[in-house]
Order: structure tokens, then sequence, then C-alpha cells
């Protein structure tokens, strides 16, 4: 089965209003509606035609020029020997998805890592915590407009270029010879 | 030991003043640890020998590679990608490349993908080495992970005789590779095999049959097939749960449609399926195929150029693909987009480490204390590739 085999038969189950388009790239994605992702991915994890049982990936894409947040999720049959793509996009100041948590326990972490990076919240989430950044650290970075703070806790975040830190010791000691 | 807090409740209520373990406690496990593989930290809840749970905290070395990609050059990143996972270097050099030739309508010679096959290959036998070995000498056993340590040093010495680099080779480049093969490494590799392969036997004499060492790892920390689903296990530890997926088989990626190999399975060898000692014993038996497709490689390899002429100042039309290869520790893949620029728009990484280490808050349920470091040691998961 190809994806955009996957496309139509999402289309015939959900309707044009939850699936919105299939886009032809290297992968081809198809791209679903924000609200309806819980379904439409326990469809095709246990619709026996598809049988999507893995959950590859989940990553997230910033978009600042149309103010949004894409997630991407990449799901895999075995059986068919398919990768399906899905996309969907939630607003960058309020950016909120259902978690997937209750279809792939996997889910958890993706999601953890995303919302530590990005920002996103997912609903229904069992423990939305920054997981590779402390706890206290401000910002997202995967966003686009993210500038680094100057110091974290009084330590300095930036290390001088080591070229000048050599240069200017070097005009030091000749001086002083 | 499901439910603690009820256990205790109905003791308390028992006896209401000496409950033996009715105070738990969290203990810190890491992050400096030898047995940890790398900077990790276990929040380990327990009221003694047992564990209620082992909370794993990670992110101690992450260096925002992901970050990073965005902003260097697609040539210039391939120095990064050897950084994600420095136990098996090639199949992050691999992903990359294939990522970003996909996107540039590259094609890469044959020649190349022979040599990408060889030294991956001889890679994954290196990272298992390190897999098996240091999972020995976490349960205890000195001799087994310096013996593997011997015969690394083969495989490092054939790596530094063909890209100069023993551990972050940097070899791969976007349409082929770095450096054609010296004339006389073929021969250096085969003399390397025909060493290598009579010394398995000799390992297995040594720790796989060994009783303490089955002991400690039949029936301990077992994954069933649909935890192993759910919890998006790859590479060897799904494996050994049963279910046959490899990458090099379904999707059949390079030129891995042209060797002859078999997929070792785990079917509970010493214990049940899916426990600690299948996910060490796939892991073992996957050296020897390895063995099996250098030799065929070697054998098939083709003459002609090594790499495709590509634009040192490569820019890639807007477009996205996901590229997956069956790294040492399973799939690995990397989600890439471009926008018509000199480098990715975006870039994720998707390791198999991160992933297993997801399964150790479940899969501790239960264990003993010392159990966790055979879970861990047997998931083969490496720090930097869970924090990227």
């Amino acid at each position: 089965m190809k994806p955009a085999e996957v496309y139509k038969l999402l289309i015939d189950r959900f309707g044009e209003d939850l699936i919105l388009a299939y886009v032809e790239t290297r992968n081809p994605y198809i791209k679903i509606n924000n609200g309806y992702v819980q379904a439409i991915c326990t469809f095709l994890r246990y619709n026996p035609s598809t049988k999507f049982a893995f959950l590859s990936s989940i990553s997230g894409v910033d978009y600042p020029q149309r103010n949004e947040i894409d997630i991407v999720y990449h799901l895999f049959s075995p059986f068919l020997n398919t990768l399906c793509v899905l996309k969907t996009s939630t607003p960058r100041d309020l950016p909120e998805l259902e978690s997937l948590e209750s279809v792939w326990k996997v889910a958890n972490w993706f999601e953890r890592e995303i919302y530590d990076l990005l920002g996103v919240r997912f609903t229904g989430h069992s423990n939305l915590k920054r997981i590779l950044l402390p706890d206290d650290w401000e910002g997202h970075p995967l966003r686009k407009d993210y500038k680094e703070k100057n110091s974290y806790h009084d330590m300095e975040t930036m290390r001088p270029d080591p070229l000048k830190v050599l240069r200017e010791k070097n005009e030091k000691s000749g001086k002083s010879q | 030991m499901k439910n603690p807090a009820k256990v205790n409740e109905a003791i308390r209520h028992l006896k209401p003043q000496a409950a033996p373990f009715e105070e738990e406690m969290s203990l810190n496990f890491g992050p400096q640890h030898p047995s940890t593989h790398g900077v990790l930290n276990f929040l380990v809840v327990t009221d003694g020998e047992v564990m209620h749970q082992a909370l794993p905290n990670i992110g101690y070395l992450h260096r925002g590679i992901e970050k990073l990609a965005e902003m260097t050059p697609y040539s210039g990143f391939m120095p990064y990608t050897d950084r994600v996972d420095y136990l098996a270097a090639m199949f992050a050099n691999q992903v990359f490349a294939m990522a970003v030739e996909s996107l540039a309508e590259i094609e890469v010679p044959k020649r190349a993908e022979y040599l990408r096959v060889i030294v991956c290959e001889l890679n994954r036998i290196a990272s298992h080495f390190i897999a098996t070995g240091a999972l020995a000498l976490d349960l205890g056993a000195v001799t087994p992970f310096v013996q593997w340590l011997r015969e690394r040093e083969f495989i490092n010495d054939i790596m530094e005789a063909l890209c100069g680099a023993r551990l972050t080779y940097n070899y791969m480049r976007i349409g082929g590779v770095s450096v054609d093969m010296p004339g006389d490494l073929p021969d250096k590799i085969l003399r390397f095999l025909d060493h290598f392969e009579p010394i398995i036997d000799e390992y297995n004499r040594l720790i796989s049959n060994n009783e303490i060492f089955v002991k400690r790892l039949a029936d301990v920390a077992v994954i069933s097939p649909i935890d192993a689903v759910n919890f998006g296990l790859v590479g060897p530890n799904l494996r050994a749960s049963g279910i046959g997926i490899d990458l090099r088989k379904t999707l059949g990626y390079s030129v891995y449609p042209d060797f002859d190999f078999e997929v070792p399975l785990g079917k509970g060898f010493r214990g049940a399926l899916g426990d600690a000692y299948d996910r060490y014993m796939v892991r073992i038996l996957e050296m020897t195929q390895s063995c099996r497709i250098i030799r065929q490689a070697l054998e098939k390899i083709p003459g002609g150029e090594y790499r495709a002429n590509v634009k040192k100042k490569l820019k890639v039309e807007e477009n996205e693909v996901y590229s997956r290869v069956e790294s040492a520790r399973g799939e690995m893949g990397v989600y890439l987009i471009s926008d018509g620029t000199d480098r990715p728009y975006r870039l994720k990484i998707k390791t198999g480490s991160f992933t297993a280490m997801s399964i150790v808050e479940k899969a501790s349920q239960g264990l003993m204390v010392a159990d966790l470091i055979a879970l861990i040691g047997s998931l083969d998961v490496v720090a930097p590739e869970v924090d990227r």
C-alpha cells in the first residue's frame, strides 16, 4: 500500500474536514486537522488493512512566517513496508495538541522532547516536563527566534573566542618581554 | 509490589508500629557511575532490595546537535553526526548522507555503497563488542571486556588505515566516501575476520555459557513483544523480543539486497523470550552475520568512482525526507527539511537509544536493584545518542 492509498483510505473514513491535503515530497505527507490526531492515529494503528504498529518519530518544526508550529508523525508499518507521514499544525502563540500516549507509549518521551525544545503542550500527557534541558531553563531552543541568555545560574553560556584569547595572550607576553 | 502505597497501607493497618518497609526512599544512581554507560541519572524508588521504579533523568550530554544543523552548511555537518553515537559513528554518517543525497538527487557510485556497507558492518561489530563486553563488565566479569577491547583494537587499526580516525570517523561524504580504501586493506580485513570468527566460540565458552552470567541475565527484565512495539524499541532489542524487523531486510537500503545474511531473533535461549540474555545473545549472533556480509562485500566490490561529483556549496531545493538505517542500536532516522539554501531548515535525528531509555521506567518495576544494571546494559543505551 502506497502513501497515496493510505490517503484515499483516510479520506473515505474521515472526510475532507479532517484529512486536509496530500502533498508530494520525497516522503509524501498527509496534512490532517489538528483536533483529531488521536482518532486518526488509532485508526491507522489498529485497522487490519494498514497496521501501522510503529511510531517511528515525532518531530516539531517552527514556522515563524506563518506563525505556526508543524508537528510531524512518522508511522511505520512493517506489514505493508510503508512509511506514513502525518503532518498537522498548531498556532505558535498557544501550541496545543492531543497526546498520543494512549496509542503508543513511546509518544510519551517524543512529546516531552517537543514540549522541551519547542514549547508545544500535549493535552492528556501523563508527565509533561522538560526532558533534555534543566527544569528551570527559559525558552525553547528549537524555535527560530530563540536567543540564548548570557548566563545560566551565574555560569557564562558563551565562551570567549579562543583565537582572540590567544592573540591577547601573545601580545601581553610580547610586551612584558 | 505493583502499588506500594496500597501494600504499605494494608500493613500499617495490621501492625501499627513496625512495618519493615514502611518508608520508601529515593536513591540517586549516577550521573557519575561506571555502569550507566555515559552520563545518566536514575532516581531509584525503593524500600529495600526490590525497586518500585527507576526513573531515568537524561539530558546531561545534550549538545543541541539539531540546532547546530540549522546553522551549518550540509557538507560541514558530517563531523557533528559522528558525535551523535561515538561507538557507531558510521551509521550516523550514512543516514545523514543518505538524507541529503535523496533530497539533492545525487546518485552514489556502486563502489562507494559497498565501501559504506563494509565500514558499517565493521563498526557494528566494534559497537557490539562494547555492548556485550560492558554488560559482562557491569555484572562483574572483567576479562571478557578486556578481550573484546583487544579485538576492537584491530577494527580501530583498520579504520585508522582507511580514514585516519579511530572513533569519530567522518569518513562518508555527501555522494560517496572521502577516500578509497588502500590496496592492502581488503587483505587486512580478511585476516581480521579469519582471526576473529573462531574467537566468537572462544568467547561463548568463556562467558556466554558461564553459569553465573546466565543466571544473572536469564528471565531478568523480560520485555514482551507487545511492550517492545508499544515503547518503540528498535534493532537488537526489538528482535530479542521475537519481532523480526531489520531495516537492512525490510527497506533494503544501500546495497544490502545483494547480500545473503540472516537476522538473528530472540527465542528464549536460556529463559523467557525477550529477557536480558536474549538481548545479549542476539548481539553475539549478529556479529557472525556481519562477518558474512563483509566477506561477500569484499568479494563483490566493483571498481570505479568512490564519490559522485557534488558541488562544494550544495544548495537543496525545498523538499523533505525521512531516511532511516539499521544502526548498531537499531533504527536511526534523519528527518530533513530543506528550504533552498545551503543549510537545513530543520534536521531531526531519531535514535534507538532514546526509545530504549523510555522503557526503563516500565521494565524496572519490581526488579532487584542489582538487576537494573543488567537491564541498562542489555538495552545497550549510549548516553550521547539519547541526549544528542
